[in-house]
């Protein structure tokens, strides 16, 4: 990471030294810009969840973070998350260009793109339709929902046009349930899930990288 | 469509727009890296990091969806480190948070 750009941090290349928007993939400046790089999802999630989708799973464990790194989880994570965090900094502020002034700044939200729709999911939004809604995505759906145990926002496709609640669980119009981030058959095989192009962020950041975006209505 | 010298040479005079929007002015671009980057050099099965405590249930982590494969890392250490590379089935990828 070698740079700022749309309050975002920037992506920069060793070999040419050109700066790549770490989001899209795309190269913004430099030598190779316009380039593409192949981009895939980076899923939000717990480790029981994770090994409940993916019993095999590999962790990669860091242990070369610094003192001052370790210090900066400690003190940073409980101060971003609070109701009084001030950010983005001064200095993230001024890579800034025209905000987009449809929903607040700091508006949590799933931002869910493909390469002909992007699309904001207010948080907000979402836990007022108790978690979980069915929307159309290009010729496809996907569900958006917020896990009730890990409280974190995902999106799958799924064939099912409507669902029903029973306790934790989401019984779809397809026939299959959707429980714990996993999707079953209604004999209760485990069946292979597809995600989006997808993430957890604010307003800021989705509507800078996709000027434009839709924002979801339920109407 | 074959270029000429006087094209290029028109071309070459006049302001330079970037074809990616890119606005040059607001950005802030350093030759060093701000944050030390994460290089995957060993894995571990997670269902062994959470047997040995190193992770709990509740342990938020990122998962990488790739073709070559998944690999879950723990979310407070991408949050630190931005970035997070290395390479598996013989294709390089690259995490970025």
């Amino acid at each position: 990471m070698r740079g700022l750009y749309n309050g975002l941090l920037l992506l920069a290349d060793h070999e040419t030294g050109s700066y790549w928007d770490h989001i899209t993939g795309t190269c913004l400046h430099g030598p190779l810009e316009g380039h593409q790089l192949d981009i895939f999802p980076l899923l939000h999630m717990n480790a029981a969840e994770a090994l409940s989708q993916w019993p095999d799973v590999h962790v990669a464990i860091s242990t070369s973070l610094s003192l001052m790194q370790r210090m900066r989880i400690f003190f940073t994570g409980p101060l971003f998350r609070s109701k009084w965090a001030v950010f983005p900094p001064v200095v993230f502020k001024k890579t800034m260009g025209k905000e987009d002034t449809r929903l607040k700044r700091m508006e949590m939200g799933l931002g869910v793109w493909t390469d002909n729709t992007h699309r904001f999911y207010p948080l907000k939004k979402l836990r007022t339709m108790g978690g979980a809604l069915i929307n159309g995505l290009d010729d496809q759906r996907v569900l958006v929902y917020i896990d009730p145990v890990s409280h974190i926002p995902a999106a799958i496709y799924t064939r099912a046009a409507q669902f029903s609640r029973h306790d934790d669980e989401l019984r779809l119009d397809s026939g299959e349930i959707f429980r714990g981030g996993r999707l079953y058959t209604a004999q209760g095989v485990a069946q292979p899930v597809a995600f989006p192009m997808q993430m957890l962020t604010r307003w800021y950041g989705f509507s800078a990288t996709f000027k434009g975006c839709e924002i979801y209505q339920d109407n | 469509m074959i270029e000429t010298n006087n094209e290029t040479s028109r071309r070459n005079n006049q302001p330079q727009e970037s074809t990616t929007g890119f606005d040059l002015t607001r950005a802030i671009l350093r030759d060093k890296d701000l944050f030390a980057p994460f290089h995957v050099t060993s894995t571990y099965p997670l269902r062994e990091a959470r047997a040995g405590g190193a992770v709990r249930n509740s342990t938020p982590v990122l998962v990488m969806n790739h073709q070559a494969g998944i690999l879950a890392f723990l979310t407070q250490q991408i949050v630190s480190h931005h970035l997070a590379w290395g390479e598996m089935e013989g294709r390089q990828w690259m995490v970025i948070f």
